[in-house]
């Protein structure tokens, strides 16, 4: 049984340390938290930084200039305005909600990187 | 109607129920003969009650009884016959009901091959119990038959997204592969707790679990497509939560096969499938609580509903009675002797087994990890992208790429270097020959040459023993070289399914690193008649063009495409409308191509008949899904019946 349990030992270090770095990587750099607009908003710690918001599209926000397509998010109380160039998802429309990963610049525009479109009709029936 | 769909659900529930009661009652009193038939005969009249039960739903779908909330929510008058039929699994309750039938279904098919088969009364009785929990999902919190308080004159409507093909199909194979699952599960814990640990169960089961990770393969494929013909943003993974979900019991199900396959030839890893067949069914139960549950906010999110915490009661249960069952039989199980080297054979299947846990563990962090930080102090979920599965995930996959090839090489017990080098040889000069194209075409980036060298020298590994077969037996046999090919692919089905499984594997790899690594993308605007360059391709803007579908209107931009100045047709990306529910979709124009796909989606056409394109070049995009492809007849061969040998 020498073998086995220098083995077990052996493999069970490894499995940790690899463990160890994949928790370690995900809280110094990979993952992001969540903001509501509200926080970006009165938050200036988080200027520069990568961020992930959610908000609904506000109706009649959404222009293009040159390339870039530009408009504004609201969580129900404040709003920012959000610039993307890129595709649009396909089911990106005004009053839909997205979820945008980006950065808040200091001029006060979330420049998004990534643009996910939560598909309201899809599987969540409306409730009025 | 919704009140007989409702009865049938609830006589399904308690006749369920009954039979549960009846066959733990048989098997712990082993007054087996007479009770058992008895519930296995009633397990007929429970197949039969929920088919009536998903009719019951089907009918009303097509019948648009709007009064019923399902059908009110999920499909409109004027959605075509096929999509309003596929609207059954649109929802959370449809999809539910369609798991049970599943399961019922693969319940009765069991039973109808092994009836005689001693673990079989467990695996009745413990199958049953899991159809008896859906039953109570159907019944209870996702009633497909709920009523609305009054009805409405029409619908919501499908969304468009998922008027397609593959999204038509895609739900029932992955529910198909998951309903499968739960047999293996059920014969581990049968085997377990009959104490008969021998080739029984592990035939039975390498067999279901074949059928069931074909299935979950397929769907997870046919997710894929999908989402690269009709999400149009140029890809097909987004390492989102939802395709992480029916990734995951595939990722321990392919380690499940593989450890099946050393526990039948080598007595070993025992411990290992046990654990695989567990986690890979309790995965499956975790998919459909995360896809139907709602607690993700991902782009398929579902409305939050109260299923959550049944699933969560069912999967802890699960969960500590199975390992708990593994447990106490633990001693019984481990193999008397440990394997005695990491690279002979049995150790590199044991690496393997590691890795794909690797693998499991990252996708499973980086998608729970919302769900954890959801509940903490303060409330904020904590979300990967697309980077950390990267990241994490590709060091891994360059690893199995180079297990797959060396795999075969390897003898049993030992690790002999000499005569892995001189058998290896012949491949490895020939993978450099195969390279020489790939360092001209494609653009020097460090991590792209590697993967595709190691892709290469993979196959030629491959090919290789393929071919030294083949010769051999000819010439044992004294056979022609094709009669030898062809009688090796029906004689070891096995073992030859399993080696164009791998290089189907391959092929899926590389089509991943070309298409990520080498992708080219730009976003431009154009008038009628101006022209758009991009590397050796040129566009032409014609004009915008209007079609008028059943229930949309599509107006799109007629492009001519040209390649190296040759004019090589048109292509036709365009923007639907649909007026149920008020939606506009993006439908790409792709030209397929053995080396690249010309991918093209129209993102908006003004007033004055400009557009805004953005054109995907995907290099061996196309090679994912040959590659998929050959992973599946690999598989259909590897179950392909053997011929029953007269005695």
């Amino acid at each position: 049984m020498e073998k086995r349990k220098k083995r077990i030992i052996f493999t069970s270090l490894i499995v940790s340390v690899l463990l160890g770095y994949l928790i370690f990587s995900t809280f110094t750099g990979g993952a992001r938290f969540s903001q509501t607009v509200s926080e970006i908003k009165k938050d200036a710690s988080l200027i520069g930084k990568p961020l992930r918001v959610s908000g609904k599209v506000v109706k009649g926000s959404f222009k293009t200039h040159s390339s870039s397509y530009f408009f504004k998010i609201t969580d129900g109380k404040e709003i920012i305005t959000l610039s993307y160039k890129g595709i649009l998802p396909s089911s990106f429309q005004e009053g839909a909600d997205v979820i945008a990963e980006g950065i808040y610049t200091k001029n006060k525009i979330f420049k998004v990187k990534n643009l996910l479109v939560k598909c309201p009709s899809k599987y969540i029936p409306k409730r009025d | 109607m919704a009140k007989l769909g409702f009865l049938f659900a609830l006589s399904s529930f308690i006749l369920s129920l009954l039979i549960l009661f009846l066959a733990i009652y048989s098997l712990i009193k082993k007054e087996r003969e007479s009770l058992t038939k008895t519930a296995y005969t009633g397990s007929i009249f429970l197949f039969i009650l929920i088919t009536l039960t998903c009719s019951i739903l089907l009918i009303a779908l097509v019948k648009h009884n709007f009064k019923i909330e399902y059908v009110a929510n999920y499909t409109d008058r004027n959605l075509p016959l096929f999509y309003t039929l596929t609207a059954f699994w649109a929802g959370q309750q449809g999809s539910l009901l369609l798991w049970l039938w599943f399961l019922s279904t693969f319940t009765l098919i069991f039973l109808l091959f092994n009836r005689k088969d001693k673990l079989t009364p467990y695996v009745f009785t413990l199958l049953t119990g899991i159809t008896s929990f859906f039953l109570l999902l159907i019944t209870i919190p996702a009633n497909p038959f709920k009523e609305l308080p009054f009805t409405p004159p029409n619908g919501q409507g499908l969304n468009p997204l998922l008027q397609n093909l593959g999204m038509a199909f895609h739900p029932p194979t992955i529910f198909l592969g998951f309903a499968c699952f739960t047999i293996p599960f059920a014969l581990a814990l049968a085997a377990l707790m009959t104490n008969q640990l021998d080739e029984n169960w592990i035939r039975l089961s390498r067999k279901w679990s074949l059928y069931a990770w074909f299935f979950l393969g397929i769907g997870n494929v046919l997710g894929a497509i999908w989402a690269y013909v009709e999400l149009g943003w140029g890809g097909y993974w987004a390492w989102d939560p939802v395709e992480n979900a029916s990734l995951l019991p595939w990722l321990t199900g392919t380690a499940l096969i593989h450890s099946l396959t050393i526990y039948k030839k080598r007595k070993t890893l025992k411990i290992w499938t046990f654990i695989l067949a567990i986690l890979t069914f309790i995965l499956c139960i975790f998919g459909t609580y995360l896809t139907r549950s709602g607690i993700l906010s991902s782009v398929h999110a579902f409305e939050v509903s109260p299923i959550g915490n049944y699933f969560l009661v069912f999967m802890v249960f699960i969960l500590a009675s199975s390992f708990g069952l593994l447990w106490k039989n633990a001693k019984l199980i481990i193999s008397p002797k440990p394997i005695s080297s990491c690279f002979s054979k049995e150790g590199s299947f044991l690496i393997n087994n590691w890795l794909f846990a690797a693998f499991t563990l990252v996708v499973f962090w980086g998608t729970t990890l919302p769900i954890i930080t959801q509940f903490s102090k303060t409330e904020k979920e904590l979300t990967v992208g697309k980077e950390f599965f990267n990241t994490f995930t590709s060091p891994i996959a360059f690893l199995f790429i180079f297990l797959i090839g060396v795999c075969p090489y390897l003898s049993w017990e030992n690790f002999e270097l000499f005569s892995l080098q001189k058998k290896i040889n012949k491949p490895f000069l020939f993978s450099f020959f195969l390279f020489l194209p790939f360092i001209y075409f494609f653009e020097n980036k460090f991590f792209g040459l590697v993967a595709f060298y190691l892709s290469l020298f993979t196959i030629s590994l491959t090919l290789y023993l393929i071919i030294q077969d083949i010769k051999r037996r000819s010439l044992i046999s004294k056979e022609s070289r094709g009669e030898s090919f062809f009688h090796l692919f029906t004689r070891d089905k096995h073992r030859y399914g399993g080696l164009i499984s791998h290089l189907g594997v391959v092929l899926i790899f590389m089509g991943i690193i070309g298409s990520t690594l080498y992708k080219v993308e730009l976003q431009s605007q154009l008038y009628p008649q101006q022209t758009q360059l991009i590397s050796d391709i040129t566009l032409r803007y014609e004009r915008p063009i209007t079609k008028k579908g059943p229930n949309y209107e599509s107006i799109g931009a007629l492009l001519t495409l040209y390649e190296k100045g040759i004019e090589k047709g048109v292509l036709i990306p365009a923007l639907s409308f649909y007026e149920t529910p008020k939606t506009t979709t993006a439908e790409v124009a792709i030209k397929w191509g053995p080396f690249r796909d010309i991918y093209i989606a129209l993102s908006e056409i003004k007033e004055d008949d400009s557009i805004v394109i953005v054109t995907t070049l995907n290099p061996l995009a196309t090679w994912l899904w040959i590659g998929s492809l050959l992973l599946f007849l690999g598989t259909t061969l590897s179950l392909w019946p053997e011929k029953k040998r007269r005695k």
